[in-house]
């Protein structure tokens, strides 16, 4: 292998392409200058990641998501009071004192006299998990769906487009409302799962149709050429470049499902009260409103900052993966 | 070491067919006229390598949403046949749409034939599945137009090289892989450091031999090339075609050449067809269609061709067809062509012409790449692991 080691010292086109004729050569002097020069070579993903490194978008909301997370798993660190205790002499009481700093009621108190500082902070978990969770579902349940209906096509498609045409007429609000006012004990994963129920079809169609332009690209072709099995053109070749638009779906729809649970618990057909939820708080602070806005400000401005953050992500996400954007 | 035995069977088929020829390397040849000598003994071989038999395929048209119904057909290949012979080009030529793709898809048995046969060696592969079609599908290969749609852009170019040898592990043992990939790498004119890049890293005419190192990998016999080099620059197009004729005459490849430029396609051929709605209208030598067409299509599609020298351009004369190219669902009774064709008769119409001969003008390996082997700088042998340093000249 005499040019194997040629090239290992120099590095560039030139070393190889010199015993393919000086045409050749030349050529690829001139080709290759702009790849060969920078060091590391970067996957797909790794340009997406560089690309949202330098956006500032993706760093406001990452720092806000990693404070939320951590809120939600562990709320104790964040405030020394216990958002159940309510003592009727703080009823809706606004000014802080500076005494009652690290039992943080800096939020002030709701109509029970609870802390509204640690009812936010409690709460986070429950939005959270909803969101996470039904996002999980939907993607992996839509996903697959739509997967298999797009690369299979003929009557597989046909019958799962037209239950997810069925499911997609249904309306999301009123229908997880209709599931929900079935249970009567109304626990996170009942909200979970009555929202995933109606939310997975979104992906699927998204899904399905990227797969569709996917496996019609000539390297799947070129699989199947070599005799490559179904699995691995669906797993190596179909599925790593039709995943991009499930992500942005799936992070933009995660802040929905987040703003769907509090609506439901407003309407009182979501989280019930042993429950510590935003959408239970806001629901509470409405009667209140006209005199005490405080009480509404803090949930729901927490629930619009987590939807943000989940968006605002989505949309750097989207923008770093869609090489037409760059 | 049945790997190099491999390889040895495809550097001499001839010898390997026809027991009778004596055993002429041609690599060694000394002069070139001996070189041309050992040539045209192979010349005369035996039974072609792959022969298409009144290949066919339809698409059907359907109507009807809930209970399909077939309302006609588009008979995108309507019995088409040729011969493949070792060693030899095939250039396939035609207007799109008449069907060029679709033969090679056939070929490859990515559609299945709506009739007709496709004999590689003696066996029909158009009916073939499992094990028989894969070991099949070793031997015949792909090159596709598209090098920017034909990489997968999220796998490295080791990995995309590699697969082949993942899905039929027999051809290399695992801990051979890298290198083997790296080997091809350097055959097809590319820095074997290239191996954990990523296509988008890579230009065109890089891609397309990434694409061609792929097809190379199983150490196919024939390989197809669909309009290879139609999404490339002109100067890198000189490049693959001049990379794809030192290949075949490296590893004695037979090609299917698919194109619509006349010229490409009139440089690399041994053999041309022409195409026109789904029928074979001719087949030749190169010389035959290009010097002598005598099929008014082709007449009329060489008549198209640019001329560079402006003077010789004057004296020429343009057969400007009248019409379009009519629907494959619906082709014209008689001959295929006759419809704008300045020559057609009544007779046309009720008569269906017979197709040239699969055969016509077997293989002869012409003196220019007669020559080209003999004078050819690059001799590699990459699958057989103690080969000796290539020559350095």
């Amino acid at each position: 292998m005499p040019d194997m080691t040629k090239s290992q010292s120099g590095g560039t086109a030139v070393d190889t392409a010199a015993d393919a004729g000086p045409l050749q050569a030349a050529a690829d002097a001139v080709l290759a200058p702009g790849d060969v020069s920078q060091g590391k070579p970067r996957s797909l993903w790794g340009d997406a990641w560089y690309e949202l490194r330098h956006r500032p978008l993706f760093w406001v909301s990452a720092v806000l998501l990693v404070l939320l997370l951590a809120i939600a798993a562990f709320p104790g660190l964040f405030t020394g009071a216990n958002p159940r205790d309510g003592d009727l002499t703080n009823h809706f009481l606004t000014k802080p004192e500076l005494t009652h700093f690290f039992r943080a009621d800096w939020f002030g108190y709701d109509g029970q006299g609870r802390s509204i500082y640690a009812r936010v902070i409690y709460g986070t978990r429950a939005s959270i998990m909803v969101g996470v969770g039904v996002t999980a579902v939907v993607t992996l349940v839509g996903g697959l769906l739509g997967m298999v209906a797009g690369y299979f096509g003929g009557w597989i498609d046909s019958i799962i487009s037209r239950i997810v045409d069925i499911f997609f007429g249904l309306p999301f609000l009123l229908g997880s409302m209709v599931v929900l006012n079935a249970f009567t004990e109304r626990k996170v994963y009942v909200v979970i799962a009555a929202l995933a129920f109606l939310g997975w079809t979104t992906i699927a169609r998204v899904m399905r149709s990227s797969v569709i332009t996917a496996k019609q690209a000539d390297y799947v072709t070129a699989a199947r050429a070599l005799g490559a099995g179904t699995g691995r053109i669906l797993f190596r070749h179909v599925l790593p470049n039709a995943l991009a638009p499930t992500i942005v779906v799936a992070t933009i729809a995660l802040g929905a499902y987040i703003s769907a649970e509090a609506t439901l618990s407003f309407l009182g057909l979501g989280l019930a009260d042993p429950t510590i939820s935003w959408g239970i708080d806001i629901s509470d602070a409405k009667d209140a409103i006209r005199d005490n806005p405080h009480v509404m400000l803090f949930p729901a401005g927490m629930l619009s900052l987590t939807v943000f953050a989940f968006i605002t992500l989505g949309d750097a996400v989207r923008d770093a993966l869609d090489p037409k954007l760059r | 070491m049945a790997d190099a035995e491999k390889n040895e069977k495809a550097m001499e088929p001839a010898a390997d067919a026809t027991p009778n020829v004596t055993e002429v390397e041609t690599v060694e040849a000394a002069t070139e006229d001996e070189a041309v000598a050992a040539l045209e003994a192979k010349v005369d071989r035996g039974e072609p390598i792959l022969q298409v038999r009144n290949l066919v395929k339809h698409f059907p048209l359907t109507q009807g949403i809930l209970f399909k119904r077939q309302i006609g057909a588009v008979k995108a290949v309507d019995g088409i046949s040729f011969d493949l012979y070792q060693g030899e080009t095939l250039g396939i030529v035609g207007e799109s749409g008449c069907g060029k793709s679709t033969v090679a898809k056939l070929l490859m048995t990515l559609e299945t034939a709506t009739a007709g046969e496709v004999f590689y060696k003696g066996q029909d592969i158009t009916r073939l599945s499992g094990r028989a079609l894969r070991a099949v599908r070793r031997n015949i290969q792909m090159v596709f137009q598209d090098p920017y749609t034909s990489l997968n852009p999220r796998m490295t170019v080791g990995d995309i090289i590699g697969e082949p040898f993942e899905i039929h592990p027999e051809v290399a043992p695992k801990g051979d892989r890298r290198r083997k990939v790296q080997e091809l790498l350097d055959v097809v004119g590319l820095n074997p450091e290239y191996i954990n890049r990523y296509p988008h890293q890579f230009s065109g005419g890089q891609r397309q031999r990434i694409g061609i190192a792929r097809g190379l990998a199983l150490n196919p016999e024939i390989i197809i090339c669909d309009e290879p080099v139609s999404a490339l620059d002109v100067s890198v197009q000189a490049q693959v075609i001049n990379l794809m004729e030192g290949l075949q005459d490296e590893f004695n490849l037979s090609y299917i050449f698919i194109a619509h430029d006349l010229s490409i396609v009139r440089h690399i051929s041994d053999r041309v067809g022409v195409m026109y709605l789904g029928k074979m209208a001719e087949i030749g030598s190169d010389t035959e269609i290009y010097d002598h067409p005598t099929h008014p299509y082709t007449q009329a599609l060489l008549s198209a061709v640019p001329v560079p020298d402006p003077e010789s351009r004057e004296g020429r004369t343009r057969i400007i067809l009248t019409g379009d190219v009519p629907s494959p669902a619906n082709p014209p009774s008689g001959c295929r062509f006759r419809t704008r064709c300045w020559k057609a008769e009544d007779k046309c119409a009720k008569e269906v012409p017979s197709s040239p001969s699969p055969s016509a003008s077997p293989a002869r390996i012409r003196l220019r790449r007669m020559s080209r082997r003999a004078t050819s700088r690059r001799r590699r042998t990459w699958s057989t692991p103690d080969a000796p340093a290539r020559a350095a000249v």
